[in-house]
C-alpha cells in the first residue's frame, strides 16, 4: 500500500496536548520526521490538501469526529488519493483492530507510547505494508 | 564553510526540533533557549540569518527585530519572525514594518521553514539532500542524540505530573455538575473526553495507577453515553470510588490539599 514510498510527512491527528507533546517528540525531535499536529479530524480534512502527508495517525476516541469516522472522511476528500493511516489505540479497544483494517488502515499502534520506540515502530508497519 | 543560522526559541522540543531539522540540512544552528539580552548576543554569533520566536524571555522578538534593523553592523542579516497562526496577521504587519524579511505561523512546517531560509541565504547542500553523519561519529551522534530525547522527555512528564492534581479537580468539578443535571449530556461527554485523555497519557508517561483507574471510569462513562443518563444513578458509586483513588493517588493527594486550600 505505501509503495516502496520514502516516509518523511506525517500528519498526527489527536486531541489530546499531552500525547501531542509526546509524539513530536518521538517522531520530530528523535525520528527526524516533518510532523503536523492536528487536534480534530476536522482540522485534519482542511490541512491534508496542503500538508500532503505520506502517512495519517489518528487517535480512535477523539470529541466531534472519531479516528473512523475521520478516515472516511479523508477518504472523501475530491483530488485526494487515500493516505496510508495508522490508528492510535489503547489495549482495551484492541479488538477493533480487524475494523480498522477493514477501514483501510496499514496498522494499528498500542498506546503508551514510548517516544524513544515511536518512529521504529511506525518505519516496522511502514515497510510491512510496503511489502505487503 | 556552512552558513550558521541562529535560532532564538524558549520552547524547548520546538527549538530542538528546529536545529536538528537544519542541521540535517548542513546548515549550522545555533540554538538560544532562554531568551537574549541585546543585540551583542547576536554579534558574537556572527549569523548569517536569524529565527526568532517573538514572545520570549529577556528581549521580546519585536525587540530583537527593531534591534538588529537599526544596527548598522547587523541590519543586514536577515530575520524570519515565528508567531502563532492566530496572531500571524497583526504581527505580520508590525514586522514588516520592521524591516523583517520573512514571517512562518506556529506550528511551523518545516519543509516551508526550510524553502524561506534557502531563498534568503541559499542552501549548504542542494535542497532535499540530507548531510550524512560523519564516519565514525554515528554511533556518538545517536546516543548523544538519545540522551537529547530522553532529557525532553522526563521534562514532559514533569509537567505532566505538575498538571495532574488541577486535572483530578477538573474531573470532580464536572462530576458535581452531573449529579446535579446540569446540562447533563454535554458534562458526561466532557468527562469522558478528560478521562480518556489521563487514560493514555498516564500510561505513556508511566503513572500506570492513574491510566487503570480512569480507564475504568471511561469503562463505566461509555457505558452511561450509550445507555442514557438516567444510569448515572447504577454507577454512582464506582465512579465515586474511582474518583477517590485518582485523588489519594501520592502523586496527587498532597498537591491537591494545597490548591483546595489557596482555594
Amino acid at each position: 500500500m505505501t509503495n516502496g514510498m520514502i516516509l518523511k510527512r506525517i500528519m498526527y491527528v489527536d486531541d489530546d496536548p499531552d500525547l501531542q507533546n509526546l509524539v513530536r517528540l518521538g517522531l520530530e525531535t528523535r525520528g527526524g520526521f516533518t510532523v503536523k499536529i492536528c487536534d480534530s479530524g476536522k482540522q485534519a480534512i482542511e490541512e491534508i490538501k496542503d500538508f500532503q502527508p505520506d502517512l495519517v495517525i489518528l487517535d480512535v476516541v477523539m470529541p466531534g469526529m472519531s479516528g473512523p469516522k475521520t478516515l472516511e472522511a479523508l477518504q472523501n476528500i475530491p483530488g485526494i488519493p487515500p493516505v496510508p493511516t495508522i490508528f492510535l489505540t489503547s489495549k482495551t479497544r484492541r479488538q477493533e483492530m480487524d475494523l480498522y483494517k477493514r477501514l483501510g488502515a496499514i496498522g494499528v499502534i498500542d498506546k503508551p507510547l514510548n517516544p524513544m520506540k515511536l518512529a521504529e515502530q511506525l518505519k516496522e508497519i511502514w515497510e510491512r505494508s510496503s511489502g505487503s | 564553510m556552512k552558513k550558521n543560522i541562529l535560532v532564538i526559541e524558549d520552547e524547548a522540543i520546538l527549538g530542538e526540533s528546529i536545529r536538528r531539522f537544519l542541521k540535517q540540512h548542513n546548515y549550522k544552528v545555533t540554538l538560544i533557549s532562554e531568551g537574549i539580552n541585546g543585540v551583542e548576543d547576536i554579534r558574537k554569533e556572527n549569523p548569517d540569518l536569524i529565527l526568532t520566536d517573538l514572545l520570549l524571555p529577556r528581549l521580546h522578538g519585536f525587540d530583537i527585530c527593531r534591534s538588529v534593523k537599526e544596527d548598522s553592523q547587523l541590519k543586514e542579516i536577515p530575520l524570519i519572525v515565528m508567531t502563532a497562526v492566530y496572531k500571524g496577521s497583526i504581527h505580520k504587519s508590525e514586522t514588516k514594518n520592521l524591516g523583517v524579511e520573512d514571517f512562518i505561523e506556529k506550528p511551523l512546517d518545516l519543509d516551508v521553514l526550510l524553502k524561506k531560509i534557502v531563498k534568503l541565504i541559499g542552501p549548504t547542500t542542494p535542497v532535499g539532500v540530507k548531510a550524512p553523519p560523519e564516519e565514525g561519529k554515528k554511533k556518538e551522534v545517536e546516543t548523544r542524540e538519545d540522551g537529547v530525547v530522553q532529557k525532553q522527555f522526563q521534562d514532559l512528564k514533569g509537567d505532566y505530573v505538575q498538571q495532574l492534581p488541577g486535572k483530578i479537580m477538573e474531573l470532580e468539578r464536572i462530576w458535581e455538575r452531573i449529579q446535579r443535571r446540569q446540562n447533563t449530556m454535554e458534562h458526561l461527554l466532557e468527562l469522558r473526553r478528560l478521562v480518556h485523555s489521563l487514560t493514555g497519557s498516564g500510561t505513556s508517561f508511566g503513572v500506570k495507577e492513574i491510566s487503570e483507574n480512569a480507564r475504568r471510569m471511561e469503562l463505566l462513562l461509555d457505558m452511561i453515553v450509550a445507555e442514557g443518563e438516567e444510569t448515572i444513578g447504577n454507577r454512582k458509586d464506582k465512579i465515586d470510588v474511582l474518583l477517590d483513588m485518582l485523588r489519594h493517588h501520592p502523586l496527587v493527594s498532597t498537591e491537591m490539599e494545597i490548591m483546595r486550600n489557596r482555594d
